[in-house]
């Protein structure tokens, strides 16, 4: 026999091998979810790597548009960022990146300290891959930082997801878009409660009103008013965990199913812009009472009104 | 007529060469996947995410191979799996990468053009992508629908093709120099 035949047979056999174990290993993944080897795999993987991608936040915070003091920032808890944001606001005046984190960081304070939610602030290092179905995204701040996992992600507009798994410097944060997430929220003002789901997909000639970042939303109470531009808030978990209550996701938009329909559905168009994520905050101790309406923002909503709805036919 | 490598006792030269060149390949696809999360994800890109990691397997594969691209198409498609922030079953890019790295050692050549070899790098990036989706889709993640996939795969050509011309010629270059035996198996 000839080396090159004995080589060749021998990579043939090689790719088999690989794609089988693959193949085995996926199915152990699906089939044994939760607890399987292979999270403590993952976890070892995770723990190896988390110095280096904690570093990484260096390289990736010019990308994000971002500059300045970033060790600072995320010791301090966001009471003591208020000198902080005094600081960089007087220092930084010159870059435009510089300001954008000032702003982001007085936006997340100003969210935490109304609801007196006490927060971690933290910076995005690694995003999962765009073809990727799954929407995570890497903090670097991990259980060293007193974050633990299912604790509540936002930032300064609103809801962003819950931390899924923590290392000892850095956590992985199921975004809101997942979909695997799914929040109990709750219509701001009339108090009616509905379910937010991430993996959701726009049509294509809606996606230039709405954006392709959305979440589906579900009215539990089909008798209950639900008209377009209404604001959710988080509902809020028993301990606070994986949601805290109160904390805005978004405005709804493509109201569907009339009053009494068997499923009342609508869009839910997020208030935080996922495609531009990089300062959040993990909450790390709920508050002691819900606050309610108080953080449902003023001002304008994140997409232009819908033009004027027909008036509804009352039979 | 013995099979080499095995009737064969190595000598410590080889032996060393040939740990340098597994060291190297690793630091190579660790910091590709640190790189393709932490920094090439962060992009605000149309399309895919470019696939570094599969463009340092096929550099890997064109010059040692269809039997060291699969097994490091294995270990960086894991690697990919298991780091943060992945959250899906693992083993998808692996099954993927495996195969990616067996053909690109099986089609690639370094004695082709090198224009040829950046087309096959993004072709079988663009094939990647659209093999990742489906096997994810199989596995029950929301289909992309088609518009969105051919998106997802154009894109990954492109980048494919664009992140080879910075990676091939110099991967090569690397590998050759630690003096492990060329295009051979494992």
């Amino acid at each position: 026999m000839r080396r090159s035949d004995t080589v060749r047979r021998g990579n043939r056999l090689l790719l088999v091998l690989l794609v089988l174990t693959a193949i085995v290993l996926i199915n152990l993944d699906v089939r044994l979810g939760a607890g399987s080897p292979l999270d403590d795999l993952r976890q070892t993987v995770a723990g190896a790597i988390a110095p280096a991608q904690d570093g990484l936040g260096v390289l990736a915070q010019p990308v994000l548009g971002l500059a300045g003091d970033r060790a600072a920032a995320r010791d301090a808890r966001v009471e003591g960022l208020e000198a902080e944001v005094a600081r960089l606001q007087s220092q930084v005046r010159t870059a435009a990146v510089d300001r954008g984190r000032v702003a982001q960081l007085d936006s997340l304070l100003r969210l935490a300290t109304a609801a007196q939610f006490a927060t971690v602030p933290a910076q995005v290092v690694a995003v999962s891959p765009a073809e990727l179905s799954e929407r995570t995204v890497v903090i670097d701040v991990g259980s060293a930082d007193g974050i633990a996992t299912d604790m509540t992600v936002l930032n300064g507009d609103g809801l962003v997801g819950r931390v899924l798994s923590v290392t000892a410097s850095t956590a992985t944060v199921q975004l809101l878009l997942d979909p695997a997430a799914q929040v109990g929220v709750r219509m701001a003002g009339s108090g009616q409660l509905g379910l937010a789901r991430g993996g959701q997909e726009v049509v294509p000639d809606r996606r230039d009103v709405l954006g392709s970042d959305v979440l589906g939303f579900e009215l539990l109470d089909r008798l209950a008013p639900m008209v377009d531009g209404d604001v959710v808030v988080t509902f809020g978990s028993p301990g606070g965990r994986p949601f805290v209550p109160g904390v805005p996701v978004g405005v709804l938009r493509d109201v569907a199913g009339g009053y009494g329909a068997t499923a009342r559905i609508a869009t839910l168009v997020p208030y935080v812009d996922f495609s531009s994520l990089d300062l959040v905050g993990v909450v790390v101790e709920p508050p002691r009472t819900d606050p309610r309406d108080l953080l449902v923002p003023v001002t304008s909503p994140p997409v232009p009104a819908p033009e004027p709805a027909a008036t509804p036919v009352v039979p | 007529m013995t099979r080499p490598g095995f009737a064969l006792v190595p000598s410590a030269g080889l032996v060393s060469a040939g740990l340098v060149s597994a060291g190297l390949v690793s630091v190579g696809l660790v910091s590709s996947v640190l790189l393709q999360v932490g920094l090439l994800a962060l992009l605000p890109l149309p399309g895919a995410t470019p696939d570094l990691v599969l463009v340092v397997v096929a550099a890997l594969a064109i010059a040692r191979g269809p039997g060291a691209g699969a097994v490091a198409g294995f270990a960086g498609g894991l690697l990919l799996d298991l780091a943060p922030p992945a959250a899906h079953a693992a083993g998808q890019w692996a099954l993927v990468l495996t195969v990616a790295g067996y053909a690109a050692g099986h089609l690639g050549d370094p004695r082709l053009r090198s224009g040829t070899r950046l087309v096959l790098v993004g072709v079988l990036a663009g094939l990647a992508t659209a093999a990742y989706v489906t096997v994810s889709g199989l596995l029950g993640a929301p289909w992309p629908g088609l518009g969105e996939l051919s998106l997802l795969t154009g894109s990954a050509v492109g980048y494919g093709a664009v992140l080879a011309a910075a990676v091939v010629p110099g991967g090569t270059w690397v590998l050759r120099r630690t003096n492990a035996p060329q295009r051979t198996a494992w």
